[in-house]
């Protein structure tokens, strides 16, 4: 009996470790989930990643990776959303021509970093509808034609020796605002095990993947 | 690769030597460079880079430094600070310009931010950081066997904050040693460039004069920036604080950068930054529809709050503080306004606001703006009649689809609570 015990705690263990990602429980807010909702047509701005190189010698902010795993995680959310039946508007910050346009995407991007302090400590906030960037939301011109505005954070390290326990590798965050009313739809949030500096696009998707399971979209998730 | 070094006291300071480290640390700079840039955070404006530029002209070393182009940026962002990569980029954030009272102020951030460049803090903070840290590492092992190197490697390095590299040092300041230094330099580059070496010590007490909650330290009783106001006024031979140094032709070129900030301060919930911001423009520019405007606006906004920060012990501050990060900026409002004083404030704040507003719509009759930040006071007043009256205005006025539709669905769903109401 012990011996049985022991073996299914390793073998969970060693399941647990050997994937790559893992979602955590998604908060969708209760108009989601009545229906009064709905993620139909986004508009995902761009994805922002802070991503470290820590070393015995200290730590080490690496600009380049993070720009990289942005651009992953971005067309990760894209195109799993695509496959949720959700239609993906064009990026916002390829169509802006002028200054004005960019600062227009950054002045939402720090709205949203603002009310994401609260909801990153306190993610109920989401499900009782008591977190919104406000309706001035919906005067961001490139988010017009859509439902739902997306945003996209991560922050990981590159750890030598890699840490396995206590500490992941990398987190995501990825928020679904009403763009008419500001209110934070949904909050789904996931981590990759592994190196995401490298290998990213593929570990990524599929922690998106799974984040994005129990969220009320137009298609029904795929199979496993 | 050696370069003579920019003599910070006079005296001859020993060729810089740049090590494989040092020339990561500034291909690290470039990239945040370029990383500013494509967030948009970098404001462009020709003529205030010009301007920039040549304030910083006369403090700047006669000779070329290895590795060093200068370059002279405003970053939007709303803390009163500024930096400067050792690449040569120096970001002065919107904060700082806005709160700043004078070019002299400006150019005294510039001489510091300047002296951190020649005298390379960034490279020795760096290289003396890392070996700080491998030391401890090694200590904790050596020490500590299996169990201190297991420690490292669960919990990483004992050596303080894992986050302070050259780069995070550079924008959130160097150690006593390299600010004082700077801060000497300043003065001395000031006086010899023919600004006022006082207006630095000036625009140190209105950095101390902060405005909203910040993190407080557990350990010291004095701000790193109050140790460097009474070094600086040492230096300086002062035993008093310099006054005011108000320039209109200061507002009149900033003025853009001012009303950007306004709205970074908005943005972020630095309501009484955002007010003093106001304040200014509207107080140099007295009959202008835009600057009253933001002032009604930024009075609504701050809503039960006090104008100026009430919480004087270090407690009440790191309390306040904590309630900020903690809670919504609909949750912190009801906080307060539950109490007699945030009551009055509210009181107070709701006048200014509705005076404010009124006047720009006054001064210019065109404008919409003001009818809308009307209809969200008379909504947050609960007076919907006068709010519905007032959205109706602004979508007369207003031009943009997308703003008009937003007033439309507020008068919605006010007609919702109050048909009565309906136009």
């Amino acid at each position: 009996m012990r011996l049985a015990l022991w073996l299914s705690f390793t073998a969970l263990v060693a399941s647990i470790s050997v994937r790559d990602a893992r979602a955590e429980w998604p908060h969708i807010n209760s108009k989601l989930r009545s229906g009064q909702g709905a993620i139909h047509k986004v508009v995902i701005l761009p994805a922002q990643v802070d991503y470290k190189k820590i070393r015995f010698e200290g730590a080490e902010p690496r600009t380049e990776e993070s720009d990289r795993i942005a651009g992953s995680l971005y067309s990760a959310v894209s195109k799993e959303l695509s496959l949720r039946g959700v239609e993906v508007l064009p990026n916002p910050l390829e169509a802006a021509r002028t200054d004005a346009e960019r600062y227009v995407i950054a002045d939402l991007e720090t709205r949203y970093d603002t009310v994401g302090v609260q909801i990153r400590k306190r993610p109920g906030l989401v499900e009782q509808g008591q977190a919104t960037l406000d309706d001035r939301v919906a005067t961001f011109a490139p988010g017009a034609g859509s439902d739902t505005l997306v945003f996209i954070r991560g922050n990981g390290a590159d750890r030598l020796p890699p840490v396995p326990v206590g500490r992941v590798p990398f987190r995501a965050e990825v928020a679904f605002v009403d763009s008419k009313t500001g209110e934070v739809l949904a909050l789904v949030r996931f981590s990759s095990l592994t190196d995401v500096a490298n290998k990213t696009d593929g570990r990524l998707a599929s922690g998106f993947r799974e984040a994005l399971h129990d969220l009320p979209l137009p298609a029904p998730p795929p199979k496993k | 690769m050696t370069v003579a070094l920019l003599p910070a006291k006079g005296k001859p300071q020993p060729p810089f030597v740049f090590g494989k480290v040092d020339l990561k640390l500034l291909e690290q700079c470039e990239a945040l460079d370029r990383q500013f840039e494509k967030r948009a955070l970098v404001y462009h404006d020709a003529a205030l880079e010009k301007h920039l530029a040549s304030l910083a002209a006369p403090l700047l070393p006669a000779t070329a430094l290895e590795h060093v182009q200068w370059k002279f940026h405003i970053l939007r962002y709303p803390a009163v600070n500024a930096f400067a990569l050792p690449n040569g980029s120096i970001y002065v954030d919107t904060g700082l310009l806005a709160r700043a009272e004078n070019d002299d102020q400006v150019a005294g951030t510039l001489a510091h931010e300047i002296t951190h460049v020649t005298s390379r803090h960034a490279y020795l903070f760096n290289r003396s950081q890392r070996t700080k840290t491998v030391a401890t590492d090694v200590g904790m092992v050596v020490a500590g066997g299996l169990a201190g190197l297991a420690a490292v490697y669960l919990l990483g390095s004992p050596a303080g904050n894992p986050d302070q590299t050259g780069i995070t040092a550079a924008i959130l300041g160097y150690g006593r040693n390299f600010e004082q230094e700077a801060d000497r330099n300043a003065l001395q580059c000031l006086k010899q460039a023919g600004r006022d070496p006082l207006q630095l010590v000036r625009l140190s007490l209105i950095i101390d004069d902060k405005l909203e909650p910040e993190p407080v330290s557990i350990w010291k009783d004095r701000s790193p920036t109050q140790d460097r106001i009474a070094y600086l006024k040492a230096q300086a031979g002062l035993d008093q604080d310099p006054g005011p140094g108000a320039d209109g032709g200061y507002v009149d070129r900033f003025r853009a950068v001012i009303l950007q900030n306004i709205q970074l301060d908005l943005d972020t919930r630095r309501f009484r930054s955002a007010v003093a911001g106001a304040q200014r423009l509207a107080t140099t520019y007295p009959e202008d529809a835009m600057a009253a405007y933001w002032l009604g606006e930024c009075y609504r906004s701050l809503g039960p709050r006090e104008a100026r920060p009430t919480q004087q012990t270090k407690e009440g501050q790191r309390d306040a503080y904590r309630q900020t990060v903690r809670r919504t900026e609909q949750e912190e409002a009801d906080l307060i306004a539950a109490t007699p004083e945030g009551k009055a404030a509210l009181e107070t704040n709701q006048q200014k606001a509705e005076e404010f507003l009124r006047k720009a719509a006054g001064f210019d009759p065109s404008l919409s703006e003001p009818y809308f930040g009307l209809g969200v006071l008379y909504e947050q007043q609960g007076k919907n009649k006068q709010a519905i009256e007032a959205y109706g205005k602004y979508i007369d006025l207003c031009r943009e689809p997308a703003d008009k539709e937003r007033a439309r669905r507020r008068v919605e769903e006010l007609t919702k609570i109050s048909p009565e109401g309906v136009k």
